[in-house]
């Protein structure tokens, strides 16, 4: 990416600027880009006054509303209500009404949603998967008479999904969706909002197609960036994708071909072989893109002798017996 | 009373090179059509037009934020409770509706209002939320949790989160029922036919730089009651008035636009957390509130003691801060604080959605204060309307919710205002008027001006974004929660100033099309000033104090004189006023005239 900074506004001063001092400021170097206009993105930098307990947006304000400049960002509200403002900071997704502003700062957009201009980008796509996994209550029962009863502890283990703000921090991190255009995943977002309803004692059920073809949510590789990335602090892999994966091996282990292919292989070797899971996963299929494949080999991500020659490790009875049991 | 229309009115020059022919507009601009535009897509606005396609109109939900993530109802941190729901009784209807006439309305409300929307909220409001899956707030026995004073409410799912859930909700039914919906769309103008009824809008798409006309048989304005008239503002970004503007443009009454709520317990820092409210309210599952302390460590507010049955004590707050205000014990601008440091912090961090800010600033919210600091809250007033249909003066034209000035700051009465306007809307559809040359004239002629602000020379100088900091100042020092006649007066030549020499040389800061808020500005800036404008004319008309209006120069609470709606529309150059007495309800004064700082409520 070509990169034509320019500075605005008053110079640094020679020594890194304490917090304390009056005429501290903060530097910012936002990424601009209009997709109709301009050939490639830049980086414009301004130094702005520091105040107290200044936000990442207080700056974008600053820049805004007093050096006039028109910098294309979204806020709503920026009390961390309408899940805006994400943006990226120093290369980590962070919501700017919230976090604190940096004394040096490189903004850029969100990942993975196209981009307006600027800093802003298209949440529309995240918002067709919400639609598309209708990720609304569909009642059991007809609703009855307020307030009905409910299962306190199904409402409590819902409560971390209900804290979601929507502000797409966790799709712009997750790896995953790096590869949206092979992998079909529906993203950490999307799919905290489809654990609120699946998991809801209240709910009709019938979502595991859902959650398996169409979210497909054994793509999740449990890396936790979404979780570390979440201004809400929801534990969107143990207590949202997780539960989700879980679901859908209970009611429909067979459906569940990841899930079903990873407990056999260890139930058979007492350790998971990565070539065995794709092959069980994936089956022909994997063998489409054969160059895929032998990167995989050449970096030893997979190791096809091993795959069906290696023995089983030591204790593999215990472990076979301790599969039994809980079966 | 002279008064200058609005300059995107009388309209940026058009210069022959620069304007469109009519031919390129109608090549370039798109015109849609449906039964009924709803304007706004907070709870009003969502619920006005899911009741619309329920009753089998074809609603159109254009938003200038994004539906359900925008506008005062995200930030609804509670819902109140029906008088008589979940073990209420004769003595809770009672606070009720002691708390919405006095404290929050101060008896400018038709009473039978209030009555018919607490039936609404007991039997549909909640049953509805809860069936679409709204959790409540419940005990670990299963029973709801509440507020412990004498007006209730309840939570979805902890005090301060209840307006986010709730919209998600709204946002996804609408998606879900295939309503048509467009947002970060402005509109520009109201479109009226020939006979003056409105019959679609103009909407400038600021997302893509699109214009785009609607043809409708009726239009429901539901923009909220936020304006950020000052620089430190409760509003959304995108709450700069448009709603008054529209209506003050296309000539209808507006009522009591000088009633204007603030909070004084937001966080005074940082700037961005001016929105952020340190509760003064009843906390759920305790007796308690939280408490104000002034310079000098003395606490000089408490809702739990000093007024039990004012369920959102906005107003009293107001009255004793600046009564220490008056006193050198706190300033408007800081300096005072507000803490929950006397209540138990498991309690807190249950039910508190405020825990989270605290632990931002490396605080406990069991232990310490916080700086706090007054925020124009919501405007009381708004668009004169029919209290039982939300019907305005203005035939093709209906409003909903915040903006409608039957009562402000309450998330479930303004959807209830949502369901009343879409029923009346779909009863007087058939007779209603259409979209005609005239009213396809003021489109084209709105589109060029707006086109004409971005072909101006970019010039930071002259940025938009300035003359709105400019207005912000003007109003700060005019119309602040100290008022005089003089100061507004000299407020209104300071704007009049603006609008002669700044709104002339305004020009956004680039050309470009995309999320060019500095282009939406533009627009912005031209609502903000006929706003501001006829905010202060109506504020010098009302010649009492009342409510957290208060005006050094007629220091009395005056029933005698001002029990009433002051009510204004703008008459070609003029401002025509009038007055109309309330129906007479089940409460009232017991006074006619009373000094303001001795006036409970």
């Amino acid at each position: 990416m070509h990169l034509d900074t320019k500075a605005h506004g008053p110079a640094i001063a020679g020594d890194a600027s304490p917090a304390t001092r009056a005429d501290a400021t903060v530097t910012l170097h936002i990424h601009r880009f209009d997709p109709t206009i301009d050939p490639v993105a830049r980086f414009d930098t301004f130094v702005v006054p520091q105040v107290k307990d200044m936000r990442v947006i207080d700056a974008l304000h600053y820049v805004y509303e007093t050096l006039a400049i028109d910098i294309g960002y979204r806020w709503y509200c920026g009390t961390k209500k309408c899940g805006t403002c994400a943006v990226r900071v120093n290369g980590r997704e962070t919501l700017a009404c919230w976090e604190a502003a940096e004394l040096e700062m490189r903004i850029e957009p969100l990942r993975h949603l196209p981009i307006v201009r600027d800093l802003c980008v298209d949440r529309q796509p995240v918002e067709d998967k919400l639609v598309a996994l209708e990720t609304w209550l569909v009642r059991k029962q007809p609703y009855q008479v307020f307030p009905e009863p409910i299962d306190i502890n199904n409402a409590e283990m819902l409560r971390p999904t209900l804290d979601c703000i929507s502000c797409l921090a966790c799709y712009s991190a997750c790896p995953v969706l790096d590869f949206n255009e092979t992998i079909p995943f529906a993203g950490p977002a999307a799919l905290v909002h489809l654990a609120r309803v699946a998991l809801d004692a209240r709910d009709a059920g019938g979502r595991i197609a859902t959650i398996v073809n169409e979210a497909h949510v054994h793509h999740c590789v449990s890396c936790y960036k979404c979780e570390e990335v979440c201004p809400a602090h929801i534990p969107i892999v143990s207590r949202a994708i997780e539960p989700l994966k879980q679901l859908a091996y209970t009611q429909s282990p067979e459906t569940s071909r990841h899930a079903s292919a990873f407990i056999d292989i260890i139930r058979r070797r007492g350790r998971i072989e990565p070539m065995l899971l794709v092959l069980k996963t994936q089956g022909l299929a994997a063998l489409r893109r054969p160059r895929r494949a032998f990167r995989l080999i050449a970096r030893g991500k997979v190791a096809p002798l091993a795959a069906f020659l290696r023995r089983p490790i030591a204790g593999i009875v215990n472990l076979r017996h301790y599969f039994d049991q809980k079966s | 009373m002279p008064y200058r229309c609005s300059a995107f009115e009388r309209k940026v020059q058009v210069s022959a090179a620069t304007a469109a022919s009519p031919e390129d507009d109608r090549r370039n601009m798109k015109t849609l059509d449906c039964d009924v535009v709803v304007i706004g897509g907070g709870g009003a606005g969502t619920y006005a037009a899911l009741n619309l396609k329920r009753l089998g109109l074809k609603p159109m939900l254009i938003s200038k934020g994004l539906t359900g993530k925008s506008g005062a109802s995200i930030m609804a941190g509670a819902v109140i409770v029906g008088s008589k729901m979940l073990g209420g009784d004769e003595r809770n209807a009672a606070a009720s509706l002691e708390f919405f006439a006095r404290y929050y309305s101060h008896y400018l409300v038709d009473q039978s209002y209030l009555a018919a929307a607490g039936q609404w909220i007991e039997n549909i409001f909640y049953p509805e939320l809860e069936s679409l899956g709204l959790l409540f707030a419940r005990h670990d026995d299963g029973t709801i949790a509440m507020s412990q004073s004498p007006v209730r409410w309840a939570v979805a799912p902890t005090q301060g989160q209840t307006g986010i859930l709730l919209m998600d909700i709204r946002r996804k039914q609408i998606q879900r029922e295939g309503i048509p919906m467009r947002e970060e769309c402005a509109i520009t103008s109201l479109l009226r036919n020939a006979h003056g009824e409105v019959c679609g809008v103009l909407a400038f798409d600021f997302a893509k730089g699109e214009l785009f006309a609607v043809r409708s048989r009726a239009v429901i304005l539901a923009t909220g009651h936020a304006d950020r008239l000052v620089r430190r503002s409760t509003g959304t970004r995108e709450q700069s008035g448009d709603g008054i503007a529209l209506a003050l443009r296309a000539g209808a009454e507006l009522t009591n636009l000088e009633m204007q709520f603030w909070h004084i317990s937001d966080f005074a820092n940082p700037p961005t957390w001016q929105r952020l409210h340190l509760y003064p309210n009843p906390l759920v599952g305790t007796a308690h509130s939280s408490r104000l302390y002034n310079a000098v460590g003395e606490c000089f507010f408490e809702q739990a003691s000093d007024v039990p049955v004012a369920l959102a004590p906005y107003t009293m707050q107001v009255k004793r801060l600046t009564q220490q205000v008056i006193a050198g014990k706190a300033n408007f601008d800081g300096g005072y604080f507000s803490s929950y440091n006397h209540i138990d912090g498991d309690v807190l961090r249950r039910y508190q959605y405020s825990n989270a800010a605290y632990e931002k600033l490396g605080l406990d919210i069991a232990r310490d204060k916080v700086e706090a600091r007054t925020t124009m809250h919501y405007r009381q007033g708004g668009v004169e309307s029919d209290p039982h249909s939300m019907r305005t003066s203005v035939n093709g034209l209906w409003v909903a919710g915040g903006i409608g000035a039957h009562v402000t700051g309450s998330l479930a009465v303004a959807i209830y205002d949502g369901s009343l306007a879409a029923e009346s809307v779909a009863g007087a559809l058939p007779g209603n008027g259409a979209y005609d040359q005239h009213a396809e004239e003021q489109a084209r002629r709105d589109a060029a001006e707006l086109e004409a602000w971005l072909q101006r020379k970019p010039d930071p100088k002259h940025a938009p974004m300035r003359v709105r900091d400019a207005i912000w100042d003007a109003m700060g020092d005019a119309y602040g929660i100290i008022k005089s006649g003089d100061g507004m007066s000299r407020g209104l030549d300071r704007l009049a100033a603006i609008r002669a020499q700044r709104i002339p040389a305004m020009a956004p800061a680039s050309r470009s099309r995309r999320y060019n808020t500095g282009w939406l500005d533009a627009l912005d800036v031209t609502n903000l000033l006929d706003v501001c404008e006829v905010t202060l004319h109506a504020a010098l008309r009302r010649e009492e104090s009342r409510g957290s209006f208060y005006r050094t120069d007629f220091p009395d609470v005056d029933n005698a004189r001002w029990l009433c709606k002051n009510i204004v529309a703008r008459d070609g150059e003029t401002l025509r006023f009038r007055t109309e007495r309330y129906p007479r309800g089940p409460l009232a004064p017991d006074f006619d005239k009373a000094p303001y700082f001795s006036v409970p409520w």
